[in-house]
């Protein structure tokens, strides 16, 4: 880092112009004004585009949210924007549970053993590369790979299990990345004083180094479920179904929201039954995640 | 070594579930690379494939070619990236040197949220309001132009939070030394914080490429998935993300188009994960020379 002394030096000698006084001062004055301006500008762009999304959609969307739509299938034998999206709630929520139930275990338990067994830096970097790897591969292609293993390969056909499964794929990188950073940030004085007491590494590990960093997994369980539940295309090959009327079953294929945003703007475009879709899928998305958002202030407090 | 059963189960446990986890990666690389073949049919060559055929699968004879499908991604990730870019820079200004605390502690999550928002919904409402603005003007409104533009708003808040994260790290007494010595913020910015924070600023800017390059719905939705060469911003195009989600239904299991489909999905895995090494590369070294 260079010295002070030697920038203002450096500064000087380079750039003598901007060191002048009079009306130079002022115009520093001006500029600083404007670069202020902007910078208020920007960060209220920033803020306003995901008010104003809601606020669009729920203008739009906000007058076909009846019970009937929450909570009737759709009318009819294909979309025609009749009816409700009861079966898509459903399915998503049911897709996302059956992920979690994948990604919890294999993301806490990679997170564990990453945190508190491992001791080589060669096997944290590599994992580390491959889980966030993971975290960058496309929906689309955890699609793919859904298709070509579970659906075709393991004969899961295009269902509830198969995408589930590749759902709990996507969480899993997800996970695991923020529960080992949460144990990771885990005082290691907690740590040495209760191995100073003599219990056990499992003890120690369940009953004071994992109560303490709950509160932001349980932050980083709820962001990668709020994202699993908003994805359209890890299940479009492997779980999604246009329209259907039966219920859920393992082996069935299954309505999802988000994918039916998309079948529905396709098939009958931007109706208000589409807006409804829509506010729905946003309305879900924002209410668990600022549930999250507030539980990592609370712990930050 | 072992207290208890416990401790034994807890160990074993868990490095078979970090196993799994890494093998998973493993497992996607390798069941994409033996689905593909490179190139994809006989008698197709691989520049052919990658560059110069068309994509027309029920032709006679049949015709796979990806290079729409790489122009059109180049275009729309390419357009996205640069447009985001410089907001986003400017939002890393306001968050890490102008936003009081309170204003920050807001902007923040509201910036969290922006990239929460489904990348459907996106697509939804620039189908929704963008599309039909254009179509005043243009036959069609389902563009390049469209799908970038809106692709940009869905990479701004990645690029944001990384540049802001750069920015305050080159920290608060290099940009006050400067500020002391007379210079106007802006001087203080560009020729000291920003070239300082460059590199942070610049993983974030790649960052946003990879997560734009994998983007499906939203451009499946805007780009208006005609698989013809674009020739320009305001063109109809068919990214490769698009083409493979519109295209995988309608082939056989281990056909030609299916094998070609999934070589687009080999090149598009490795593309990102070349740039995520990138990113973890930039990172590295510029956290290594910001603590010395």
């Amino acid at each position: 880092m260079p010295d002070v002394t030697d920038l203002y030096h450096l500064a000087r000698a380079e750039h003598a112009s901007a060191f002048a006084q009079g009306p130079a001062r002022d115009r520093t004055a001006v500029s600083d004004a404007i670069y202020r301006t902007v910078a208020w500008i920007g960060g209220g762009i920033g803020v306003l585009v995901p008010v104003a999304i809601v606020i669009y959609l729920a203008w739009h969307g906000g007058s076909a949210l009846t019970p009937e739509f929450l909570f009737d299938p759709p009318r009819g034998s294909s979309l025609d924007g009749k009816g409700g999206i009861w079966p898509a709630i459903k399915g998503s929520l049911a897709l996302v549970g059956l992920g979690l139930a994948v990604s919890l275990s294999l993301g806490f338990g990679g997170a564990i053993y990453l945190a508190e067994f491992n001791r080589s830096a060669m096997l944290e970097r590599v994992s580390r590369f491959c889980i966030e790897s993971l975290a960058a591969v496309p929906g689309l292609v955890y699609s793919m790979f859904g298709y070509a293993l579970l659906v075709v390969a393991l004969g899961l056909k295009i269902s509830l299990v198969a995408g589930g499964l590749t759902l709990g794929f996507v969480m899993l990188p997800l996970i695991l990345i923020a529960t080992h950073e949460a144990l990771r940030a885990v005082d290691s004085g907690v740590r040495e004083a209760a191995h100073a007491l003599g219990v056990s590494h499992a003890y120690l590990f369940a009953r004071v180094v994992w109560p303490i960093a709950w509160p932001a997994i349980l932050t980083g369980i709820v962001l990668a479920a709020v994202h699993a539940l908003g994805a359209a295309a890890p299940l479009l090959y492997t779980a999604a179904t246009v329209f259907t009327k039966d219920t859920l079953g393992l082996g069935k294929p299954v309505m999802a929201l988000p994918t039916h945003l998309y079948f529905v703007t396709s098939e009958i475009g931007a109706t208000p039954y589409a807006f409804g879709t829509a506010l729905v899928l946003v309305l879900l998305v924002l209410v668990v995640s600022t549930v999250a958002l507030l539980l990592r202030r609370r712990k930050e407090v | 070594m072992y207290d208890t059963l416990g401790d034994a189960l807890l160990r074993r446990g868990s490095l078979l579930a970090l196993c799994v986890a890494v093998a998973l990666l493993a497992l996607i690389v390798g069941f994409i690379v033996s689905e593909s073949r490179l190139p994809p049919a006989p008698g197709l060559s691989l520049s052919d494939f990658l560059f110069f055929e068309r994509w027309d699968p029920s032709g006679q004879p049949p015709k796979y070619g990806i290079g729409h499908a790489w122009v059109a991604t180049l275009l729309i990730v390419g357009l996205a990236v640069a447009l985001a870019t410089p907001l986003a820079l400017v939002i890393a200004v306001f968050l890490s040197e102008i936003a009081p605390p309170a204003v920050r502690s807001l902007a923040e999550p509201m910036l969290q949220l922006l990239a929460g928002i489904p990348a459907v919904v996106y697509g939804f409402v620039g189908y929704a309001t963008l599309v039909p603005l254009l179509e005043r003007w243009l036959p069609t409104g389902e563009t390049i132009l469209i799908a970038a533009v809106v692709l940009a708003l869905m990479v701004l808040p990645f690029i944001a939070a990384s540049a802001a994260e750069a920015l305050s790290l080159v920290g608060r007494d290099l940009r006050r030394a400067g500020l002391s010595l007379g210079v106007s913020r802006w001087y203080a910015f560009s020729r000291v914080t920003l070239r300082k924070a460059t590199p942070g600023v610049l993983a974030g800017v790649i960052l946003g490429m990879g997560r734009g390059l994998g983007e499906t719905l939203a451009v499946l939705m805007l780009a208006g998935n005609s698989p013809i060469f674009p020739d320009g911003l305001l063109s109809r195009g068919q990214p490769l993300t698009a083409l493979i989600a519109t295209d995988l239904g309608e082939s056989a299991i281990h056909s030609e188009r299916y094998y070609a489909l999934f070589s687009a999905g080999l090149l598009l895995m490795l593309s990102v994960i070349a740039i995520n090494l990138l990113v973890l590369q930039i990172k590295r070294k510029f956290i290594g020379a910001g603590r010395n």
